[in-house]
């Protein structure tokens, strides 16, 4: 493709680099400790499958932020596999299943018939501004969730092997647990407004507005001259709201 | 019998629009209005959204942490409006502990990761507006 259609001809635009994250969407809030099992089977088929990045979803993460505890428990997970398992040291461990193969084949298709009906329906600009592809993702979800709600698909401690919520214990005091960062953050983005010169502010915003009034103008040098005085993103963000409006905030128009 | 007219939205810079587009969905599904006030809303924005469309029920989506300090604000003002608008929470961030703390505070009803989704809509159904005056 990128040879094809888009003309490459440096070998490196030609190299499929893949860093990627483990499914955020397969953790459950149920019985977190299962969500760490998870994290390690989907990580194992990422090395199987040969990416060059891997991030493992946090046991927590449906509940909280992730905190350092379980975020060391993905980092462990991934030196497990590197350190304790030979699968990194081969270039593709499942050597060419059939099986495999012909599951990439048949989504390699369904990639191909996607990005063609894209393609047909015109401008991918237009389309991203009208919400097709929010639509698209959206009604994902919500197929994912009449699956799981139908039992069609089945989700550990979810809709099948559940326990009652007093049972579901372990793990619970690491998943609920709240360290109120936003607090200190108030606090401390509080005090230092109160700290800064506020002519030099008022004058920086103000260039900014008067540049983003201009729809030709480029924003970036008032933008960093705003920040070299000490103004701070939210204060951005509030000039170009007010001038742009919000529309990247809505939904789909 | 009127149809049923529910706010949907989410609060603060809470971005994790999916549970309350399926939500929405489920809604809809059943038959009832919504008037889905999207994302990045503060609390008087919702407050606003649902006395301009004459809303029943507001329903707010969390999937942070931040709706706890929203939660209280919204609240407030619906009192300070006199309004009886019920409002429920739903989310997978919420704790059986959250859960009596906002039940606490006068929301009318929550629903946490363990909801079976297919009990939402009845549940939203049986809310007696006049019955739910938030605290």
């Amino acid at each position: 493709m990128m040879c094809d259609e888009f003309g490459a001809n440096d070998p490196r635009s030609l190299a499929v680099v893949i860093a990627s994250h483990t499914s955020g969407r397969a953790l459950t809030a149920q019985q977190p400790v299962n969500n760490v099992v998870r994290g390690a089977v989907q990580a194992m088929a990422l090395v199987m499958a040969g990416v060059q990045a891997i991030e493992i979803s946090a046991f927590d993460e449906a509940y909280r932020i992730p905190s350092a505890e379980a975020h060391l428990v993905g980092l462990r997970t991934q030196q497990i596999l590197e350190l304790e398992t030979d699968v990194a040291d081969t270039l593709d461990p499942l050597g060419g299943s059939f099986l495999i193969e012909r599951m990439t084949d048949e989504l390699e298709r369904g990639i191909r018939e996607l990005v063609a009906e894209i393609e047909n329906r015109g401008d991918p600009g237009a389309q991203c501004d009208a919400g097709v592809f929010s639509r698209m993702f959206a009604d994902a979800m919500i197929r994912s969730d009449r699956d799981l709600s139908s039992g069609r698909n089945k989700q550990v401690g979810v809709n099948v092997h559940r326990v009652a919520p007093e049972e579901d214990r372990l793990l619970r005091e690491v998943v609920e647990s709240r360290d109120c960062e936003w607090r200190y953050r108030i606090d401390r983005t509080t005090q230092y407004k109160r700290e800064r010169p506020a002519d030099v502010i008022d004058s920086a915003l103000q260039a900014l507005g008067i540049a983003a009034s201009d729809r030709a103008c480029n924003l970036m040098p008032p933008i960093i001259d705003a920040m070299a005085r000490g103004v701070t993103v939210g204060e951005i963000a509030d000039v170009l709201r007010a001038s742009y409006g919000a529309r990247f905030a809505g939904g789909p128009k | 019998m009127t149809q049923l007219r529910v706010v949907i939205g989410l609060l603060g810079l809470d971005q994790h629009e999916i549970g309350a587009r399926i939500v929405a969905a489920l809604l809809r599904d059943a038959g009832v209005e919504v008037i889905y006030a999207g994302k990045f809303n503060t609390p008087e924005a919702l407050v606003n959204v649902s006395v301009q469309e004459g809303a029943d029920i507001i329903g707010i989506s969390a999937h942070s942490w931040e709706y706890l300090a929203h939660i209280p604000d919204l609240l407030a003002r619906l009192r300070k409006a006199e309004l009886a608008t019920p409002v429920v929470v739903g989310g997978s961030v919420i704790t059986p502990t959250d859960q009596q703390t906002l039940l606490g505070w006068g929301v009318a009803d929550v629903f946490g990761p363990d909801t079976d989704s297919s009990t939402i809509v009845p549940r939203i159904r049986a809310l007696n507006p006049s019955s739910s005056f938030p605290r």
